[in-house]
């Protein structure tokens, strides 16, 4: 959030305009302060000053109430706007009696920044004011305070934090939803409170209780436990003075404790601040700015997880006492945070069975969760510091009977216990080890789960993605299925980047195969090497590109064969998929074979002797040798990537400007501009099987022109 | 006769194959070797020509010819030719060498081809000629063959052999051209492409003639070369691509078409065919081969001796005896089933014996319970376990019928020949190769395929005195070896004769 308060870099006041002016005119300024303003600010949208025709004759006022504590001080800010060097005397009023007045004479550099003007707008009531004030309370607990620049109708407005105090008993609840919202608006205004009584000296001589344990929570919030001497105050800005001075909001609720005597209450709160807690200092918190009251941490401070803390606190949420109280707890629970908490905090329960990840698109998500009250409104995922939402349009539910015994009697909702939902955005391969599933229900509560690496399985060819079928029946019908076929052909081509080179031998020109799918085509593919690679010019080379599946052995075993029974250069790559091994053309020939042109044979192809004859002759340009079915001989063969020639410049400009398919090259035919380039070669080789593409490969390369 | 060979050995000229007159072999480029340091350095198994140890039992003494170069080598041969061959070898020699190549040993396995291929390999040397046994040998039996005079072997990892298109190890090729050039072999006849693969075979036929005998449809049919469908089991009369697919899956139709595209590429290469029945010559020709290059010739017996002719009594108890594995394809479930028919019969169960010869193969758990109950159930059906194959002619002799209900169509079992020889008819299935030697009702009884009842039937027929002598008048002669032999040269000559103008010597008389 903002870096710990300090004069020098001049933190700026929340400036409210509101119509209290004394005239009932709105100030005008010149430039609009550059204010991060709280969340209930929000709510009140600022009034944009309007700029108007000041009135010369008529004093304008602006200040505030910062800090309004009997017991030690009332302060704030006040300015003459007509003359900001001019000092304000004010008046502390009670009810209709004036109790006594002061000047204003204090430096605040943040309003003096803020309104662009100069003079001391600070001031301070102390001492004698304060006592009659404490005395007229006692008579008159209804009593309402009020600081007035002196022959003024303009009543300086309490900074929403300084609001006297009001007995336990009055606290208006918060509502039932939206109460951790409220309560970090709070947060925010006391931290704001606590930045501009940062000037206000502190002197540690009145310990009023300890901080007994301390926890960070993911929203950077400090969640903190222990007691402190009831004063009937909830929340309040605070000044932690650690290695520097910073500010922060502290809100919290009380609880009785046995331990602890009658003027004294467990507390369990939560601060806002920059302030980082360390095993290695012993901090402060002054609790009561300008008083030296303060609350002084444990030595060493106990940092806990957060789990723990919440552990501690949840058996006193119920017999606490604050207006905090629901916020505390829907913070904790909050939408917002992705802590994961104790299983037994709520009733609701929920699972990751299957995460399956597309790089550079997202991944769908399989699980339950069950509440017995609450219903499923959005989920999101968070992989590292990357935060994904669900579109609630594509998640399905399924009914989940076999959870029976984790919700019993809950058929209605079994009926609807499983999900799956698919979140759309890049999960790099270093956040799959933390990745966790929010899940937020209409009461605007959430749930987090941390969803085990072990349940992630990462998809990463288009084969692969066949398995999402399972989720998604008709995936290829989902709006986000042109993106996914996008990602999924772009994975293929990458994937084809990882090479290891077993050996590699410079040639000129290469004849390069994929190996075959089945040891039966590997012997055949070899065989017809081992006949024509001495028929060859001698400035071609032949490279084995290969997979390490379980016919890497056979591979290497024939590799080595050929390079006894040959002179010719002979280079064996291995490659991730045999299916894609034409992405991987131009990286092996540039960089290891260093040919500069090439005839290529894919995994299903088999050259004939009028192929052997021509892939050596087939140098300039793009030469497609026909496929022909083998079955039907007197069948023309096709023109197709499955077998063709090319020079290696041309082949990687064309890769790496075109969406090719997914599952290799040769998995969709030529276009047809290329067609009427390219050269032909009738009879060139037979294809060992036609593939029949998966419903879902046809989908992914249906989509767009080769 | 022999053709000119590659003078291109570690070079990659192109050596058209001008010595036999074909279209399908001109013209087709030399297989190139690399030179002789890769040999020596390449880690090849090497071709060992084994010295003689062991004299082969009731051979024999070659009657070499005066120009038979009949060498034995005391050690292996690993050496190249000491320069590269770029030029013809000096010729002509006075007499041709001729190697017959068989996928195995007798000394390792009794198969019918290898042992067709070894009694031809005699029956040549028994007419002085000069011809030489090369047999294939897995390497982990290098310490199991029995090399006989004369005879060699090429080793092979069976673990690197692909039994779809029948491809092996290059080095297999390499051994068996590094034989044939040190041999100075002349020609080859093949009795299998099995354990040596298709491109050794392609290579040698570029290197040699070579005569290709047939001993079953491996080549047509992916299924152990039965021409039985898969699973089904059912006959099946002609492959193809679609068809064979059907019966495996796993492969894809264009993958059949191109196993049998392989298959004829390099089978054609022959310049003749020999098939020892007229049933697996037209499935060949059918095939593809050239009906011209084709040629029948029965397969002959090495040991031959006077059969034992018994006499018949009135109340004579009739043996029927099977010989032979006892696999799933040979059918010994049919006689099972005809044995219950039969012990439905009391008189006729009174009347004969059947008698089991052979060691159970690949057989269920089931069939061997099956097998057992109907041993334990019927008196007159009596295992006698496996045999010596030096003993099948007794064992034989014991019997008054063979029989062979096989399941599949079988080509020219040695079983016929091997009953014929000591004059017992047979009893089989009217199909296939069977069909075509035991001519019904002359040389014996056929019964309707996978038909129990039939079998019994033919086997209560067969149990007369009178239908038993009329079936052994009917038997016809057996080939001996050197029978064999001469068959065997007739085609040499045939396919010698076409280079008999370029030649000086024709193949050598005794």
């Amino acid at each position: 959030m903002n870096s710990p308060a300090t004069p020098e870099n001049e933190y700026e006041p929340e400036i409210f305009y509101e119509n209290n002016s004394i005239a009932g005119i709105l100030t005008p300024k010149v430039e609009t302060p550059l204010v991060e303003a709280p969340v209930e600010s929000q709510v009140d949208a600022p009034i944009e000053p309007e700029v108007e025709t000041p009135k010369p004759d008529i004093v304008r006022y602006e200040g505030r109430v910062d800090y309004f504590d009997l017991n030690s001080t009332i302060n704030g800010w006040a300015l003459n706007l007509n003359d900001s060097d001019a000092p304000v005397v004010l008046e502390f009023w009670a009810d209709s009696m004036l109790l006594g007045t002061c000047e204003t004479s204090l430096p605040r550099p943040d309003v003096l920044n803020a309104f662009k003007c100069s003079g001391l707008p600070g001031y301070a009531f102390e001492g004698e004011t304060l006592a009659k004030a404490r005395s007229y309370q006692e008579i008159n607990p209804e009593v309402v305070f009020a600081v007035r620049p002196e022959n003024s109708g303009f009543t300086l407005k309490f900074t929403n934090s300084t609001q006297p105090a009001e007995t336990p008993e009055t606290f208006q609840e918060e509502p039932e939803t939206g109460a951790d919202l409220a309560l970090m608006g709070r947060l925010s205004a006391l931290e704001g409170e606590a930045h501009s009584l940062y000037g206000i000296p502190v002197r540690a001589d009145s310990c009023v209780g300890f901080i007994e344990a301390i926890a960070r929570d993911e929203n950077n919030l400090i969640w903190v436990i222990g007691w402190m001497q009831r004063d009937d105050l909830v929340d309040r800005p605070v000044i932690i003075q650690d290695d520097a001075k910073y500010a922060a909001g502290l809100a919290y609720t009380l609880f009785t404790r046995p331990d602890l005597p009658p003027e004294a209450a467990g507390f369990v709160g939560v601060l806002q601040t920059d302030w980082q807690p360390s095993t290695d200092t012993a901090p402060i918190f002054f609790i009561q700015i300008g008083t030296g009251r303060h609350l002084r941490a444990v030595n060493p401070i106990n940092i806990v997880p957060k789990t723990t803390l919440i552990s501690y606190a949840r058996p006193h949420w119920q017999s606490a006492k604050s207006k905090h109280n629901l916020g505390l707890q829907h913070l904790v629970a909050n939408s917002q945070s992705w802590d994961i908490l104790p299983e037994d905090y709520s009733p609701e329960r929920m699972a990751v069975e299957d995460v399956q990840v597309i790089a550079k698109f997202g991944c769908f998500v399989t699980g339950w969760a069950v509440s017995p009250t609450k219903k499923l409104d959005t989920l999101h995922l968070r992989a590292g510091q990357t935060v994904m939402s669900c579109d609630p349009a594509v998640i399905t539910f399924k009914p989940r009977p076999d959870l029976s015994s984790v919700l019993p009697n809950g058929d209605d909702v079994l009926q609807r216990a499983g999900f799956s939902a698919f979140f759309e955005g890049d999960i790099e391969d270093t956040d799959i080890n933390d990745l966790r599933l929010k899940i937020v229900y209409n009461d605007r509560t959430a749930l987090n789960f941390q969803i085990s690496p072990k349940q992630v399985r990462k998809i990463s060819h288009s084969g692969g993605a066949t398995r999402l079928q399972t989720i998604y029946p008709t995936i290829m019908a989902e709006p986000f299925f042109p993106r996914m076929a996008k990602a999924l052909r772009r994975l293929d081509k990458q994937r084809a980047r990882t090479i290891t080179v077993l050996q590699a031998q410079t040639a000129a020109h290469a004849v390069v195969f994929a190996t075959p799918r089945s040891q039966s085509d590997i012997f055949l593919m070899f065989a017809g090497i081992r006949e024509h690679v001495n028929s060859l010019p001698n400035d071609t080379g032949i490279v084995i590109l290969a997979s390490s599946d379980e016919f890497r052995a056979t591979a290497v075993f024939h590799f080595n064969e050929l390079k006894r029974c040959t002179d010719h250069p002979v280079s064996l790559v291995f490659v991730e998929d045999v299916r894609l091994a034409s992405y991987a053309v131009p990286a092996v020939l540039e960089k290891h074979v260093q040919a500069k042109t090439f005839a290529y044979v894919a995994s299903g192809t088999h050259l004939s002797a009028a192929g052997w004859r021509a892939v050596s002759q087939a140098r300039e340009g793009l030469t497609f040798f026909d496929v022909g079915n083998p079955v039907q001989p007197t069948a023309a063969g096709e023109a197709s990537f499955s077998c063709f020639a090319w020079n290696v410049v041309g082949i990687k400009a064309y890769l790496d400007r075109t969406d090719t398919p997914a599952g290799g090259l040769e998995s969709l035919p030529p276009a047809s501009k290329l067609l009427t380039l390219a050269r032909r070669v009738p009879g060139a080789a037979s294809a060992l099987f036609f593939p029949s593409p998966s419903p879902l490969l046809h989908a992914i390369n249906s989509r767009f022109e080769s | 006769m022999k053709k000119p060979k590659s003078t291109a050995k570690f070079t990659s000229q192109t050596v058209p194959n001008s010595a036999v007159a074909k279209p399908a072999v001109t013209n087709l480029p030399i297989s190139v070797q690399t030179a002789p340091v890769q040999i020596e350095t390449a880690q090849i198994e090497p071709v060992q020509i084994e010295p003689v140890q062991i004299e082969p039992v009731q051979i024999e003494p070659v009657q070499t010819g005066p120009a038979s170069p009949v060498t034995v080598h005391s050690g292996p041969v690993m050496t190249a030719p000491d320069a590269p061959a770029t030029e013809p070898r000096p010729k002509p020699k006075a007499s041709q060498r001729i190697a017959v190549v068989s996928h195995s040993h007798p000394s390792i396995s009794k198969g019918g081809a290898e042992i067709a291929a070894y009694t031809l390999f005699h029956g040549l040397r028994r007419l002085g000629y000069d011809a030489v046994f090369i047999g294939a040998c897995q390497q982990s039996q290098r310490g199991k063959i029995e090399l006989g005079p004369n005879e060699y072997a090429l080793y092979y990892d069976p673990h690197i052999y692909d039994h779809f298109y029948h491809l092996a190890s290059g080095e297999v090729g390499i051994q068996l051209m590094t034989l044939i050039r040190e041999l100075d072999i002349d020609l080859l006849n093949f009795h299998h492409f099995f354990n040596m693969g298709l491109a050794a075979f392609k290579e040698a036929a570029q290197e040699a003639s070579v005569v290709f005998t047939i001993h079953e449809f491996l080549s047509i049919c992916h299924n152990h070369g039965q021409m039985i469908t898969r699973p089904a089991q059912i006959l099946c009369s002609a492959s193809s691509p679609n068809a064979c697919g059907a019966c495996f899956p796993e492969y894809s139709s264009q993958q059949f078409a191109l196993r049998k595209q392989n298959f004829l590429d390099s089978l054609t290469l022959a310049d003749a065919f020999v098939s020892p029945s007229h049933f697996l010559a037209d499935r060949f020709v059918a095939w593809g081969l050239e009906r011209d290059r084709m040629n029948v010739i029965e397969n002959g017996l090495m040991h031959l001796h006077p059969p034992h002719l018994a006499s018949h009594a009135e109340n004579h108890i009739w043996k029927f005896g099977f010989f032979g594995q006892i696999n799933p394809f040979k059918g010994v479930d049919i006689i099972l089933q005809a044995c219950e028919l039969i012990s439905k019969k009391p008189d006729l169960a009174a009347g004969i014996r059947i008698l089991i010869h052979g060691n159970l193969i690949g057989q269920s758990d089931s069939f061997v319970k099956k097998f057992e109950d109907a041993l334990e159930a019927y008196d007159f059906l009596s295992y006698l376990g496996a045999y010596n194959n030096s003993s099948v002619n007794s064992l034989m002799e014991n019997c008054d019928y063979i029989l062979m209900p096989s399941r599949w169509w079988e080509n020219s079992p040695v079983v016929i020949q091997e009953a014929y020889a000591v004059k017992r008819p047979l009893i089989c299935t009217g199909i296939g190769g069977m069909a075509e030697k035991v001519i019904n009702n002359v040389s014996g009884l056929h019964f309707a395929f996978n038909d129990p009842a039939d079998l019994m039937a033919v086997i209560e027929k067969g149990a007369s005195a009178s239908v038993h002598s009329a079936l052994v008048n009917g038997i016809p002669a057996v080939l001996t070896a050197d029978d064999m032999a001469r068959e065997y040269l007739n085609v040499f000559k045939h396919i010698g004769a076409s280079v008999a103008a370029a030649e000086t010597d024709a193949v050598p008389a005794e």
